[in-house]
């Protein structure tokens, strides 16, 4: 008795259609066998049957499952060739889902979750500075470093134990001129590295070698190029070995090719050469950025370390710390005051984890990409609802074969696992369309994340883990558009359906509920969709029209590069008041000026204050940022003046130190009082201290950022500051079309020296378009998204009704046929479809309102739960679903009523 | 069920498939007398399986080579379950190929002297 069924549970691992058709006939076979031998052969022979049955469980029945599967498989290739259009559609909108998914997961997943690509064991890197950051600050700063300076990354390099290397890195990228032997300038992205940047990250070159710690000792005028600069600009020959590359002052030497794939320690960025930090001077000469004079430090660097193994975080970070704080007493002993010296103390490293490397992009799309990535989850969930809807449509069609066979004796089981076959099929079709639709996309969307931050790079690959998100989707996709319809459609009785064949006349609300709860999904589903797209939209016409204070058209942004000029401060100085001249001799200029920070060239200039009449509350209230301008700078700009004057010619050195102020300052720091006249004192240390006296309020502008509130700052004039190494930028506003000014502006530069590098040269709208290029990005593929959402749920409303319409047209040509009018047909219908419009609806403002939480720091001028957006978009959510409804509605309104109870 | 005009198409024959052809070919078998009779003939050489009995059947009744009887040889057999099949023509067609197929191999391996002709 028990091993009958043992067997018999043997028997499961059968397909359960074999087992239902065979297991009887196997299990007396069975029986007998080992009734015979028990009854000749003794027990090794009863062993042997027990093997050979175990045999097949792992032979025959697998083969018995392929069976099935081939057969379903078969079928369903049949179902799908049958109805073409449906697959089409089916598959076509899948692989839009699943494309768009695996697109932006793996963007995602590359921006802000990937380690550094061909680094060794990068779990083991940390790092010393903020990896969101990039640039550099000369001066002092408090609190926790962003940057380190490069005696800094020295002493911790050479003091700092539970490391097995440390390397530097500069933060910022930048675009160089570069020449080969004697061809043409041409340009090319730069980045210097410490020695020791190959061997702590575990690269070993493709060709050549690379760096060792002795580049960190001595010059050495050496450069590795990348893989794919190596490929792109010398087809990948070995004789680039060894070439001379001019870069500024420097002759490098070609050394090695790093190898395939490998893009440095920063993520979205693709450097074409790396070149020694202790080359800084000859690359980017003008200022050292290398030594620190006291008090001032040239924090710029990212450093990395490699932990030996066996060290936690918190371990080294104590250590890097204890290091840095003696470096830091050390340095500002001497110099300051004991107050001072204080707050120059009050300085400490963070520890991060430096598997992801630096990345610029991560921060700035981290939100956008985690929108995204919602979004188009949301997207596939109501395209699944949708297919669901056709599938459950289409079942109730094929609703007499599926009662057939149920009354033929095939399996619910094994009816639903056909079904589930034909969606996993259909879904596999999407999957593989796209794979290839994510290639795209991918595409599509790096080269719009390009045009807010032009260094960004980024290749589609192919990972195991986003070919497991993709795998995973498909699946998910299957078992949610496949898995309701097929219990659906085999769940009543093969008898009723036989027999309602013939007798439909009443309608069958139950069989419907599944497609209308998924109808009230899609809708529920659509309206965040549409609600964001609508929030981000209006952000983009808010940013566009936003009120910047002067107006943005008809205004150059000229900078030239005068690091070289700027060792003699002298030679500086006259270059930019001549390059000045030059620039308001050109016809069609109307004013020319300049500023050291531009307008929104990232870059950002504070000071400590002391304000006459003002008596700072906190310690963060003394501070104001500020700008150092040319004469006329207001003008220039367009910014009215509201009180007093602006910065004139005669407010040169020698004159009594003058400023401007934004009406941001004078409200914060004269707060009703008049401040022309007052006094603000800037502060460097306790014995050098500047005084400027206020001469006019200027109009808040936005110089520097489109978002927040003007911030309070204050202007005075650079003829009066101690001699600068900046490179201004110029502004110059023009009478008419600035295309051609920009052409003179070129031509003039050249005039005064043939050498001047020019930085950049472009209008302010060009200027800003990056800055918004995120957010139009951003708010062209939610409204897209929401359409599509839209689209898809107005098919599915249509079709529900459609279908339930048609099985109802019995019920309604009696009640015609009773006297019912059309409109009180049309009205009834809606009335019924009204329940599952403002349920959808209902669930759809919740999510709406966590939609808009997830986006909110993207938004600008309008409130995240900004009630006109949800109207809007409520009411278009509406208007749609009414016109899905009225068009099947209005047909069964004008149902004949004989001829549709003939067709019964 | 599909029956393919070309019983070559099947070939070669899976052993147990031929088996049960050969088993077939004087009378109606149930699975238990196929299994019987093989051993028997093979002097207990080719022991078939449960699995391997009735996964051969499920194919060979797909593909044409035998057939299910309605009701058992002997109605008054006590035991409902048995289950009996029968060779249909396109099977004894399929078993008449293969032993064309064997036959000329085997014709070859004696003209080649591999093994000693008769």
């Amino acid at each position: 008795m028990r091993a009958k069924s043992v067997y018999r549970a043997l028997l499961y691992c059968y397909p359960a259609a074999f087992r239902h058709e065979y297991g009887n006939q196997m299990q007396v076979m069975f029986a007998e066998q080992l009734g015979e031998a028990r009854r000749t052969g003794g027990r090794l022979q009863q062993a042997a049957l027990w093997l050979g049955a175990s045999l097949d469980i792992f032979t025959i029945a697998p083969k018995e499952h392929w069976h099935v599967i081939l057969q379903d498989l078969r079928y369903a290739v049949r179902i799908m060739a049958a109805s073409p259009s449906f697959t089409a559609v089916a598959v076509l909108s899948l692989a839009l889902g699943i494309g768009a998914n695996t697109a932006i997961f793996s963007l995602w997943n590359g921006v802000l979750h990937s380690s550094l690509p061909g680094v060794y064991k990068p779990d083991q890197l940390v790092m010393l500075s903020n990896p969101d950051m990039a640039g550099g600050w000369h001066g002092n700063v408090t609190g926790e470093r962003d940057y380190l300076s490069y005696a800094e990354f020295e002493q911790l390099r050479d003091h700092a134990g539970g490391f097995s290397g440390m390397f530097a890195s500069q933060s910022s990228f930048s675009n160089w001129q570069v020449r080969f032997e004697d061809g043409a300038w041409e340009e090319a992205r730069g980045r210097m590295v410490s020695g020791g940047f190959f061997q702590v990250l575990g690269v070993s070159p493709a060709i050549g070698r690379v760096f060792t710690t002795a580049e960190d000792r001595v010059e050495t005028p050496y450069a590795v190029i990348s893989y794919n600069y190596w490929q792109r600009r010398f087809g990948g020959r070995r004789d680039v070995l060894g070439k001379a590359l001019t870069a500024r002052k420097a002759v490098l030497t070609i050394i090695g090719v790093a190898p395939s794939g490998f893009v440095g320690e920063t993520t979205g960025q693709q450097p074409d050469l790396w070149v020694p930090l202790r080359m800084q001077l000859s690359v980017m000469p003008g200022q050292d950025w290398l030594h620190d004079a006291p008090p001032a430090k040239a924090m710029w660097l990212h450093v990395f370390g490699r932990l030996k193994p066996g060290v936690t975080q918190v371990q080294a970070e104590a250590q890097v710390n204890a290091v840095f704080k003696a470096g830091l007493e050390s340095f500002y002993g001497a110099v300051a005051s004991p107050e001072s010296r204080r707050e120059f103390l009050d300085q400490r490293l963070r520890m991060r984890t430096g598997a992801g490397g630096a990345s610029h992009s991560r921060h700035e799309f981290s939100g956008s990409l985690t929108a995204l990535l919602t979004a188009v989850g949301v997207l596939l969930l109501i395209a699944c609802a949708n297919l669901a809807n056709l599938l459950l449509a289409r079942g109730a069609a094929r609703r007499p074969e599926i009662a057939l066979r149920l009354s033929l004796g095939a399996s619910r089981g094994r009816l639903i696992r056909q079904l589930v076959t034909e969606s996993l099929a259909l879904a596999v079709l999407g999957g593989v369309a796209g794979l290839a639709a994510a290639y795209f996309l991918h595409g599509a969307l790096v080269r719009m994340m390009a045009k807010s931050d032009p260094n960004f790079h980024m290749s589609f690959l192919l990972d195991p883990l986003v070919l497991a998100f993709a795998l995973a989707v498909t699946l998910a996709a299957a078992l949610l558009f496949g898995v309701l319809p097929a219990c659906q459609v085999t769940k009543h009785d093969a008898g009723a359906t036989l027999k309602e064949q013939g007798r439909s006349a009443t309608g069958s609300l139950g069989r419907m509920r599944s497609g209308r709860f998924l109808v009230s999904l899609q809708l529920a589903l659509s309206l965040p969709l549409l609600v964001g797209a609508g929030l981000l939209a209006r952000t983009v016409y808010n940013l566009q029209r936003a009120d910047l204070g002067f107006p943005t058209e008809r205004l150059l942004l000229v900078r030239v590069d005068l690091r070289e000029a700027a060792v003699d401060p002298a030679r500086r100085d006259s270059l930019v008041r001549e390059l000045l001249g030059q620039f308001q001799r050109i016809p069609g200029v109307r004013a020319a000026s300049y500023s050291h920070l531009g307008v929104f060239s990232g870059g950002e200039n504070g000071e400590t204050i002391q304000v006459e009449g003002y008596t700072p509350k906190a310690d963060n209230d003394r501070n104001s940022a500020m700008d150092v301008v040319g004469p006329g700078y207001f003008s220039t700009l367009g910014v009215p003046i509201v009180m007093g004057r602006e910065i004139l010619e005669s407010d040169r050195a020698g004159a009594p130190r003058t400023c401007v102020i934004n009406e941001a300052f004078a409200k914060r720091f004269f707060n009703g009082r008049n401040p022309i006249g007052m006094r603000i004192t800037a502060i460097e240390d306790s014995e050098k201290r500047t005084a400027y006296q206020v001469v006019g309020v200027a109009r808040n502008a936005r110089t520097q950022s489109m978002r927040g509130d003007v911030e309070p700052r204050y202007f005075v004039a650079e003829e009066q500051r101690p001699s600068s190494a900046n490179s201004p930028f110029f502004l110059i506003g023009t009478a008419a079309g600035t295309a051609p000014v920009l052409a003179a502006v070129r031509k003039s530069i050249q005039r005064v020296d043939a050498a001047l590098p020019i930085m950049s040269a472009r209008s302010i709208q060009e200027q800003i378009a990056p800055l918004t290029a995120q957010d139009r990005t951003t708010a062209q593929l939610a409204v897209v998204f929401g359409a599509v959402a839209l689209t898809l749920a107005a098919i599915g409303l249509y079709g529900v009704l459609s279908y339930g319409i048609a099985r109802r047209s019995g019920e309604i040509a009696i009640r015609i046929a009773l006297g019912a009018r059309p409109g009180r047909v049309i009205a009834m219908i809606l009335r019924e479809t009204s329940g599952l419009v403002i349920a959808g609806l209902a669930v759809g403002g919740g999510l709406a309102y966590a939609a808009s939480l997830l986006i909110n720091s993207r938004l600008y001028g309008v409130a995240p739960q900004d009630p006109l957006t949800l109207a809007l978009a409520t009411g278009l959510l509406v208007l749609v679903s009414l016109s899905a409804v009225y068009l099947p509605a209005r047909r069964a309104s004008r149902l004949e009523p004989m001829a549709a109870l003939r067709q019964e | 069920m599909i029956h393919d005009p070309k019983p070559e198409s099947l070939l070669p024959l899976p052993t147990a498939v031929f088996h049960i052809l050969i088993a077939l070919a004087d009378r109606d078998r149930h699975g238990y007398s196929i299994m019987q009779d093989v051993a028997a003939r093979t002097e207990g050489k080719v022991q078939l399986s449960a699995g391997t009995l009735y996964s051969s059947i499920r194919r060979m009744l797909e593909q044409g080579l035998i057939e299910e009887l309605a009701e058992g040889p002997d109605p008054s057999s006590t035991d409902e379950r048995r289950r009996y099949y029968r060779l249909t023509r396109f099977g004894k067609r399929a078993a008449a190929a293969e032993v064309a197929r064997l036959n000329a191999l085997l014709k070859q391996a004696r003209e080649t002297g591999l093994v000693p002709g008769a």
